[in-house]
C-alpha cells in the first residue's frame, strides 16, 4: 500500500514538473493558466499523499484549500481578466522557444546541483521532491523575466510560489495550517491588486506590454 | 484579563482602516486616520513601557512577541506614521489642499495607510518567521496600491516594478524562511520543530551550518529586495519619487526598516551559532555595494525625491555595514541608526514635498532661494539637509560615528574606510545639490505655489525635528535602555 502510495507521489511530482516544463515553451496564455491550474491540482493531490503516507492530517486541509484557491479560483480570475482586458492570446516571449526549453533544463540543473546535496539531511521522507520544487521556483522566475507581458509576469510568480508550497510539503510536511491560510490570503490579494493594476495599465498605455514601463530610469 | 497593547496596536489602525470608509464628511474622515496613529503611538508607547519593565511584551502562546529590538522597531514606526497621517491631511485631505482628492479618493487613501501601518506593526509584533513573511508581503500589497495612487503613467509603472520586483524577493525569502524550519527540523530532532523565533534562538547552536548558509543566500535576496540593497534596489527610487509624499517617507523610514529588521532577527540566530560568521559577510558586502553604488547616483540625481530615495540606499548600506561589524558598539551604531535614519529621512520628505508644491517642480535645478522665499521649510530643509549628510552634532552622525568607529575596533579597516570615502562623496554631493536650491537669489515673484494652511505639516515636522537635532546631542535614558536590550536581543 506504502509503495503504492509513494508511486503515486512519484506520478504527481512528475506531472508537475512537467506541467511547468510545457508551460515555459507553450505560445498560448490560456493553455499556460490551465496547466497552472493542473499543476496545482497535482500539488494537492501530493499534499493529500504526504497526508496519508506520513499520517500528518492536517496536510489533507492545506491540500484542500490549495485545490481550491490554487487549482480553481485563481486560474479563473486569470482567465477572467485575459478575456475582460482582451489580452492577445499569444505570449509575447523574449526568449525564443528553443532557447525556453533549454533554460527549463538549466533550471532542473542548477537546482540538482544547489539542493541535491541536501536531499540526505532532510528529517522529512520525502525530501526527494525539493530538487523538483526548486526546478518550479526557478521556472517561475524564469517566465517572470523572459516574458514582456504583465500578465505573464503575474503567471510566473505564481508558479514560483507553486513552488515554494512543494518545497514545504518535501522539506516539513508545510508550514502549518494557519500559515499555509496566511500565504494562501496573500495570493488571492496578490492575484487582486495585479488585477486591478492591469485594469490601469490597459486604460493609461493600452498596452500591457512590460516594455511600455520604461520610462524611469536613473 | 489584562489589556494587551500588542493586540490593541493591531486593532486600532485595522478598525480605523474600516471606519474611515464610513463617517461623513471630509473633516470626520481626516479625524479618524489621525486618531488611528496616535492611537497607535499611544498603544507603542505603552508597549516600550512595558517592555522596559519587563523585558518583553507578549500574548499567550507568544503568538505575537515584542522585545526590546521589535519595540524600537514599532517605535519608529509609530512616530512616522502618525507624522505621515497629519502632513497628508495638510497635503491631500483637505479642499483646495495641493493635491487634494476626491472624498472617496481621500477614503480610500487613508484606508491603505492605515493597513499599511498595520502590515509594518504585525512585522514587529511577529513570533513566528512565517508570520514576519506573510506581514512583509503583506505591505508590499497594501503599498503598491499607495505608489499607484495616482493613476499616472508614471506611477502605475512605478508601482508595476515594485509589485513584481518585491514578490519575486519575497517567494525567495519564503523558501529561506523554509530552509530555517527545516533547520530547527533537523536541530530538534522530531515534532517540536518550529518557526518560532524563540524557539529558533533555542536551538540554533545545534543548527547545521550548510543548510542555513543557504537559507541565508535566499533570505538575503528576498528581504533584501525589500530592503533596497544594490543592486536589488531597483524599484525603489522609482516607487519613492512616483508616490504621494506622505507614502514616500513611509516607505523610506518605515518599510526599509522592516526588512532590515527581519534580517535582523536572522542575525541574532546565526550569531548563536559558534564560529558562524556568513550572515557577517553578506551584511559587509551587500552595506559596501550599496553605499558606494547610491554614492554614485547621488552625484548625478537632480530630481530631489529621488536624491532622497538613493540617500535611503547609501543609509541601509550603512546600517547594514553596522550590523555587519557586530559587536555591541557596532549593533547599537545600527539600530540607533535605523531610528535617526527614519526621523530624519521623512521629515526631509516631507519638507521636501512642501518645497516641491511651493517651487511647482521636483527638479533641484530649477530652484533656487528657497530659504529666502520659504524660510521655514528652507530650515528644515536646511537642518536634515546636513544631518543627512553626516554633519555633528546631529543624530544621524552620531550613529554613523559609532558604526565606523566599532569598524575600526573590530579590524575591518578597509570596509570602515571604504565607508568613510562613501561618505565624504555623498557629503559632497548633498552640499552641491542643497545650496544652489536653499540659498542662491529668490525667484523675483517668489515661488507659485506656497501653502496658505499648514498646522499638520508643522506638528509632523514639529515631531520629527526634535529627534533629527535632539538624539545627536542627549539621548534619553529610556531609549538609551531600549537601545542597549535591542543590542542584546540580537548578540544573546
Amino acid at each position: 500500500m506504502t509503495s503504492d502510495g509513494l508511486l503515486l507521489l512519484e506520478i504527481a511530482a512528475s506531472v508537475v514538473l512537467v506541467t511547468a516544463w510545457i508551460a515555459l515553451v507553450h505560445r498560448r496564455l490560456d493553455a499556460q493558466v490551465r496547466l497552472y491550474a493542473i499543476q496545482s491540482l497535482a500539488l494537492a493531490v501530493i499534499s493529500g499523499l504526504v497526508a496519508y503516507l506520513y499520517s500528518a492530517p492536517l496536510l489533507y486541509l492545506t491540500g484542500a484549500l490549495f485545490a481550491a484557491l490554487n487549482g480553481a479560483l485563481l486560474p479563473w480570475i486569470l482567465l477572467t481578466v485575459r478575456r475582460e482586458l482582451r489580452i492577445p492570446p499569444e505570449a509575447n516571449m523574449l526568449v525564443s522557444v528553443r532557447g525556453s526549453a533549454l533554460a527549463g533544463l538549466g533550471c532542473l540543473l542548477l537546482a540538482v546541483a544547489v539542493v541535491g546535496p541536501l536531499t540526505p539531511l532532510a528529517a522529512v521522507p520525502a525530501a526527494g521532491l525539493l530538487p523538483i520544487s526548486v526546478t518550479v521556483v526557478l521556472v517561475g522566475l524564469f517566465v517572470t523575466v523572459s516574458r514582456r507581458k504583465a500578465f505573464s509576469q503575474v503567471l510566473g510568480i505564481l508558479v514560483m510560489e507553486n513552488g515554494v508550497f512543494l518545497a514545504g510539503l518535501a522539506l516539513t510536511y508545510g508550514l502549518g495550517i494557519l500559515l499555509e491560510l496566511g500565504i494562501a490570503a496573500n495570493l488571492l490579494v496578490l492575484a487582486i491588486v495585479s488585477r486591478l493594476f492591469l485594469h490601469r495599465m490597459k486604460d493609461s498605455f493600452d498596452s500591457l506590454d512590460a516594455d511600455v514601463l520604461r520610462s524611469l530610469e536613473g | 484579563m489584562p489589556l494587551e497593547w500588542t493586540v490593541v496596536l493591531l486593532l486600532v489602525p485595522a478598525a480605523c482602516a474600516g471606519l474611515v470608509e464610513v463617517v461623513p464628511g471630509r473633516s470626520a474622515v481626516n479625524a479618524v486616520a489621525i486618531a488611528g496613529a496616535l492611537g497607535s503611538l499611544i498603544a507603542v508607547l505603552a508597549i516600550v513601557q512595558q517592555v522596559l519593565l519587563q523585558g518583553t511584551a507578549t500574548t499567550p502562546m507568544d503568538a505575537l512577541y515584542v522585545d526590546a529590538l521589535s519595540a524600537v522597531l514599532l517605535l519608529l514606526l509609530s512616530v512616522v506614521g502618525l507624522a505621515s497621517v497629519l502632513y497628508s491631511v495638510d497635503y491631500l485631505g483637505r479642499e483646495g489642499s495641493p493635491h487634494s482628492l476626491s472624498l472617496p479618493q481621500l477614503r480610500r487613501y487613508h484606508a491603505f495607510v492605515l493597513l499599511f501601518l498595520f502590515t509594518m506593526f504585525l512585522v514587529g509584533e511577529a513570533n513566528n518567521l512565517g508570520l514576519l513573511w506573510i506581514a512583509l508581503e503583506g505591505t508590499t500589497l497594501v503599498s503598491a496600491l499607495l505608489v499607484g495612487f495616482y493613476h499616472t503613467r508614471k506611477s502605475i509603472e512605478a508601482s508595476w516594478k515594485y509589485l513584481v520586483l518585491c514578490t519575486v524577493g519575497l517567494v525567495f525569502a519564503l523558501f529561506g524562511t523554509l530552509l530555517l524550519y527545516l533547520a530547527s527540523a533537523t536541530a530538534s530532532g522530531s515534532a517540536g520543530a518550529s518557526l518560532d523565533w524563540t524557539a529558533l534562538i533555542q536551538i540554533a547552536p545545534k543548527f547545521d551550518p550548510g543548510l542555513v548558509r543557504l537559507a541565508l543566500v535566499f533570505l538575503f535576496v528576498g528581504y533584501g529586495t525589500k530592503a533596497g540593497f544594490a543592486p536589488l534596489h531597483t524599484w525603489l527610487p522609482d516607487a519613492h519619487s512616483e508616490a504621494p509624499t506622505p507614502v514616500s517617507a513611509l516607505l523610506s523610514a518605515g518599510l526599509l526598516k522592516c526588512a532590515i529588521y527581519a534580517l535582523l532577527r536572522v542575525d541574532a540566530i546565526t550569531l548563536r551559532m559558534p564560529g558562524f560568521t556568513f550572515a557577517t559577510w553578506l551584511f559587509l558586502g551587500f552595506g559596501v555595494v550599496s553605499v558606494l553604488l547610491a554614492a554614485l547616483f547621488i552625484l548625478v540625481q537632480r530630481d530631489l525625491k529621488r536624491l532622497l530615495a538613493y540617500h535611503s540606499v547609501e543609509h541601509i548600506g550603512i546600517i547594514s555595514i553596522g550590523i555587519g561589524f557586530g559587536g555591541p558598539l557596532g549593533l547599537f551604531g545600527a539600530i540607533f541608526h535605523m531610528v535617526n535614519h527614519a526621523a530624519t529621512k521623512a521629515a526631509l520628505f516631507l519638507a521636501g514635498g512642501d518645497l516641491a508644491v511651493a517651487a511647482r517642480t521636483k527638479d533641484l535645478d530649477e530652484i533656487s532661494g528657497a530659504l529666502t522665499a520659504i524660510p521655514a521649510t528652507g530650515t528644515v530643509l536646511l537642518i536634515g539637509g546636513l544631518a543627512l549628510a553626516g554633519v555633528p552634532p546631529f543624530s544621524i552622525f552620531a550613529s554613523e560615528f559609532l558604526i565606523v568607529s566599532s569598524g575600526f575596533q573590530a579590524g575591518d579597516w578597509v570596509v570602515a574606510v571604504i565607508l568613510l570615502v562613501a561618505l565624504a562623496i555623498v557629503f559632497g554631493g548633498l552640499l552641491l545639490h542643497l545650496t544652489s536650491a536653499l540659498f542662491g537669489p529668490k525667484p523675483r515673484q517668489g515661488f507659485p505655489g506656497i501653502r496658505a494652511r499648514v498646522v499638520g505639516t508643522a506638528l509632523a515636522i514639529g515631531l520629527l525635528l526634535p529627534l533629527v537635532v535632539g538624539l545627536g546631542l542627549l539621548l534619553p535614558n529610556p531609549l538609551a535602555t531600549l537601545l542597549h536590550d535591542a543590542v542584546r536581543v540580537v548578540m544573546g
